[in-house]
């Protein structure tokens, strides 16, 4: 198993190792070991339960899997498995309020009801908010939101792997909390 | 951990509410034991449990008439040839219906400079190849009295017109008159 830490280099030697047929494999488990535990955190700020995250998580990895063929390279490439992530969260939480929703109509004992109008539902809106508000950001003000906010990487470190300069990184993450701040507010019930 | 405060500061500075979700959702984090250690090898397995229960291609039967005919009984097709042929029928109405208005307008066009006495002249002088019928169909009662009726007379009828006092000279003739004519 392979042990890996995300630097700059290592979304390089990824897309390099996932070129080849023979390597194909040991790529995607680089991919596995150096994102999982982000993706972990960042799928579990949306769905909070370690179950449904581990869900998710899986479903995310094999949609990559099946996606990675598609990926040119073009977006950094965690942006582009985040977009993948967050679509498999939201995907996942509808098909699950419409099975609570079923389970509603199917009887009365009041448990379903319960479980809908828990905070499972109610206390993940500004969560969900804020993933929706990162989509709509233009690309670069993405990525650098999500280093900063999630990763909490310096600018430096950023600049490095982005190839922007530090003032202009500070600026794209102003923008995007205020965009993003913007949005929240302005969806939530 | 001083660049971790700079962070959780600058967000303070731009965004308190931002700042104040960030904490809330960070609170109480913590996965099972070796969760990320053995995550790996459970998802490859799921991976291939399900690509094992993918279902295979289905294997080619021995074509047939009746089965491929039978592919055509769906709604979908039913609507797709209904359409074509909605198409067909339209396309096939539509020339004959510009053909024949187009010729209609033509000759409209053509007459509009002819007067109707220069019209009255070419039948009267074309008459015989006018069926009287349709000369009677299209003329009004008060022009029809104006064309001439074509007469027919023999040649014998002409030759007493030209005599004079040929009627008279008819009614004196006796049938061995006649008889005695030489070109009878």
């Amino acid at each position: 198993m392979v042990n890996a830490t995300h630097n700059p280099d290592t979304d390089k030697k990824i897309f390099a190792l996932l070129q080849d047929s023979q390597t194909y494999e040991r790529g995607f488990g680089l991919l596995i070991q150096t994102y999982q535990e982000r993706l972990y955190w960042q799928i579990n700020t949306i769905l909070k339960q370690h179950d449904d995250t581990d869900e998710v998580l899986q479903q995310t990895f094999i949609k990559i899997y099946k996606g990675l063929a598609t990926y040119r390279g073009d977006a950094q490439l965690y942006t582009w498995i985040y977009r993948i992530a967050t679509n498999a969260c939201f995907s996942f939480l509808k098909k699950k309020k419409r099975q609570q929703t079923l389970a509603l109509d199917d009887t009365e004992n009041g448990i379903a009801h319960q479980l809908t109008s828990s905070s499972y539902f109610d206390g993940q809106e500004a969560e969900l908010l804020l993933h929706q508000a990162i989509q709509t950001l233009p690309q670069k003000q993405k990525e650098v939101f999500l280093m900063r906010y999630y990763d909490e990487m310096p600018y430096q470190q950023i600049s490095d792997q982005l190839g922007t300069s530090v003032g202009g990184l500070k600026a794209s993450y102003h923008h995007a909390v205020k965009k993003i701040e913007h949005f929240v507010k302005e969806n939530m019930s | 951990m001083k660049d971790k405060e700079n962070i959780k500061k600058e967000l303070e500075s731009l965004s308190p509410f931002l700042s104040q979700l960030k904490s809330d959702t960070s609170e109480n984090k913590s996965v099972p034991k070796h969760y990320f250690a053995n995550f790996e090898d459970r998802l490859r397995n799921r991976m291939e449990q399900e690509s094992a229960l993918q279902p295979t291609a289905p294997i080619p039967t021995k074509k047939n008439w009746s089965s491929w005919l039978a592919r055509f009984w769906q709604p979908q097709y039913a609507m797709a040839f209904s359409v074509v042929l909605l198409l067909l029928a339209f396309w096939q109405w539509m020339p004959q219906q510009n053909d024949a208005t187009t010729v209609v307008a033509s000759h409209q066009s053509l007459l509009a400079d002819i007067s109707i006495e220069e019209t009255t002249d070419y039948i009267l002088e074309n008459i015989q190849d006018f069926e009287m019928t349709d000369i009677a169909t299209l003329l009004e009662e008060d022009e029809l009295l104006t064309i001439p009726t074509p007469t027919s007379t023999s040649t014998l009828d002409q030759a007493l017109q030209q005599i004079e006092g040929g009627d008279q000279l008819l009614d004196e003739l006796t049938e061995e008159d006649i008889e005695a004519l030489e070109f009878f």
